[in-house]
């Protein structure tokens, strides 16, 4: 019996339980002090945040690539749905049922577009320098994501130009009342997208094959090779959904995010902070840590200001990475940095 | 050497470069193609990306700048006091990351690099904020040609500093821990020491050029942190050409010149010009890591003008347990056997004699 309570201890005092509740008592000290917004405007973000590192997290897991494009399949997601959307509107005039068809539809269109994108860029240039280099893959891929990163932002930039392209009334609905909250109508269905592609997510990975192929190859390659797995083709599944997810949270933040080329260097700097905290290539702990840095982030901006807002949630990881290169959630000290 | 000394000297009075404005930006050739010597020194030699490398070069700016500010002394003496700061955060930097593999270092040094740059940014009573800092020039002179010549001289110190490392057993050291870390320390090779010193040397010419950097332009702003700028020094040193030091330094020029060239010829298209680096450090990274230096390299062997010189190593030991990087391809299909290697780094075939 006491055995058993030890362990529990032991659990509890985990730094990453530790955390869960430290985030769970400044949500809650937050929302007494300033207001429910604090807990809303986490949620809302969170679950985005939550998506687009939990695709940083499976490319790295899996393919070994240090992403530091997936800011830009955000930003593609932006730009998709506030394409459609704006096509949508134009096309039907005055009509009531757009206003659950258009934003369903560019959310829908969008995650595909971030996925088509995604499957190019593993066609085109990771499946081809996995078969030429073997040396230094990390190294050699971060840098190719980086020229992919430049690339897209500024054929943004010469196409549709440097401009704020952003919609107001995505849903075009009259705001909730939650226990005499007001919520907007936006937020609240960013909040309900969120939770239920991280349950997709969360299903696809658990429960079907190619779920299952994708965490055999994330486990063990040479394994999932032996016992039949198409390597190539997970490793193109895998950067699609990445992307596309990336591209999903972006369509749906559309209210919040307008689109433009650089749109996609905080959702980078987040889902960076979000993965290097859960520890690298854990996809579970992205999603639980992607709650909690928009929870800090939100509090850091109200109660010491914008200005801090960039340095704050930065000076942390920093002092994470040296402290726990794995990641709070990580089960050992020597982790993926080190091999 | 003499040559390239010679060209370097006599740039600025070869006509089209004779005016003012061409001058500023032979000038800023010359300072990036430093920097990218500084940067090429780690990323092409012990293989970590810098990914702050704009920061600690930028931090070396301010050093500098606020040493020659409170202090009122030259800005030819603060500089060294840049130099100290930009080798100080390296070291520091480098002692904490370095044990780990190198993608590590480069985040925790790009995570450094937006802490420096948001910390600069609101120690207002210090730094002035995104107002910016106006720093005192070194000289008093409006021509640029005189900033030339300082810029020319400083990316020829560093880059013969820089060579005169990497051609000592250091030098070869730091080869042998870009190439294959655990076979380096199999042979008795400390890889965090290397590797420190390596990253430290970097960042303190990082920290000078930075220096130089705040003195010529004399304005400061948080802005010369920004990760954009570690990126454009990225491109210039992997198109230069990784681990030959030459290469960037002489990449610099051409970079330069095309961007302002495109910005100006085709100024409907913005952003066109970076698309392009893009796509072109896509294509050196993927398909010819040699660079401009290696195109160079070839091109002189393939015209006689130099007997083939191989740089890269005569053999390697593929598919042990250290060369799993690339997520375990071919491991078991050829274990532990020595193969010749194809030569990606070497410039040109190696098997051929010379005509």
């Amino acid at each position: 019996m006491s055995a058993r309570v030890r362990d529990a201890v032991r659990v509890l005092l985990s730094p990453g339980s530790l955390t869960v509740l430290g985030a769970l008592a400044l949500a809650l000290a937050g929302t007494v002090l300033a207001g429910p917004f604090i807990l809303i405007d986490s949620l809302v973000t969170g679950g985005m945040w939550a998506l687009v590192a939990a695709g940083l997290a499976l490319v790295f897991g899996v393919m070994n690539i240090p992403n530091f494009a997936q800011g830009e399949f955000f930003m593609a997601g932006t730009l998709s749905g506030y394409l459609i959307f704006t096509a949508l509107k134009t096309a039907v005039k005055g009509g009531g049922a757009i206003g659950w068809a258009a934003p369903i539809l560019s959310i829908l269109a969008a995650t595909a577009v971030g996925g088509l994108i995604g499957a190019a860029v593993d066609w085109g240039i990771f499946a081809p320098l996995r078969r030429r280099i073997r040396e230094q893959w990390v190294m050699n891929t971060f840098v190719v994501t980086v020229g992919l990163s430049v690339i897209f932002i500024n054929l943004h930039q010469l196409i549709w130009g440097p401009d704020y392209k952003g919609i107001f009334r995505y849903w075009d609905f009259p705001p909730l009342h939650i226990l005499g909250v007001p919520i907007g109508f936006d937020r609240f269905m960013s909040f309900v997208v969120g939770v239920l592609a991280i349950a997709g997510l969360w299903a696809l990975l658990r429960f079907s094959r190619a779920g299952m192929a994708i965490r055999a190859v994330s486990q063990d390659e040479a394994g999932a090779l032996m016992v039949g797995i198409d390597i190539a083709r997970v490793h193109r599944l895998t950067f699609a959904l990445s992307s596309g997810v990336a591209a999903l949270a972006g369509a749906s933040l559309l209210f919040m995010f307008p689109s433009y080329p650089f749109v996609g260097l905080k959702p980078l700097y987040v889902a960076w902070t979000v993965v290097i905290l859960a520890g690298l290539g854990d996809v579970g702990g992205a999603i639980v840590s992607g709650f909690i840095v928009a929870l800090f982030e939100t509090v850091t901006s109200y109660f010491i200001g914008t200005a801090w807002e960039d340095v704050l949630p930065f000076a942390l990881i920093l002092l994470v990475l040296l402290l726990r290169p794995a990641g709070l959630f990580g089960r050992g000290v020597r982790g993926v940095w080190e091999q | 050497m003499l040559t390239a000394l010679m060209l370097l000297a006599a740039l600025p009075w070869i006509p089209p470069f004779e005016s003012e404005g061409l001058r500023r930006w032979l000038a800023g050739a010359a300072l990036l193609g430093g920097f990218a010597v500084a940067f090429d020194f780690t990323a092409g030699y012990i293989n970590v990306v810098n990914f702050g490398f704009a920061a600690f070069s930028g931090a070396g700016a301010y050093a500098s700048s606020l040493l020659a500010i409170r202090l009122g002394a030259s800005p030819f003496a603060t500089e060294f006091g840049g130099m100290f700061v930009g080798g100080l955060l390296g070291f520091f930097t480098g002692l904490l990351t370095l044990r780990f593999r190198g993608i590590y270092a480069a985040v925790v040094a790009w995570f450094l690099g937006l802490v420096l740059m948001g910390l600069t940014r609101n120690l207002t009573s210090i730094t002035r904020g995104s107002l910016g800092l106006i720093s005192p020039t070194f000289l008093s002179t409006n021509s640029n040609t005189p900033y030339y010549y300082l810029a020319a001289a400083m990316l020829f110190i560093t880059y013969l500093t820089l060579r005169r490392i990497v051609l000592s057993p250091a030098g070869l050291a730091f080869r042998a821990i870009g190439q294959n870390m655990e076979a380096a320390r199999a042979s008795g090779i400390n890889p965090t020491g290397y590797r420190v010193l390596n990253f430290t040397v970097s960042c303190t010419f990082a920290g000078w050029l930075g220096a130089f950097y705040a003195h010529y332009y004399g304005v400061l702003t948080p802005q010369v942190m920004d990760t954009s700028h570690t990126v454009e020094v990225l491109i210039v040193a992997y198109l230069g050409g990784r681990g030959s030091l030459w290469g960037p330094a002489v990449m610099a020029f051409p970079y330069v010149f095309l961007t302002q060239w495109m910005r100006s010829s085709f100024s409907g298209f913005p952003g066109l010009d970076l698309v392009i680096y893009g796509v072109a450090l896509i294509l050196v990274t993927i398909f010819y890591p040699g660079g401009l230096a290696g195109l160079i390299g070839t091109l002189r062997w393939v015209s006689g003008t130099i007997p083939p010189v191989r740089q890269a190593p005569l053999a390697e030991v593929r598919g042990t347990a250290a060369g799993g990087e690339a997520g375990g391809q071919g491991v078991g299909t050829r274990g532990g056997e020595v193969e010749p290697l194809p030569a990606a780094n070497a410039p040109g075939p190696v098997t051929r004699d010379p005509g």
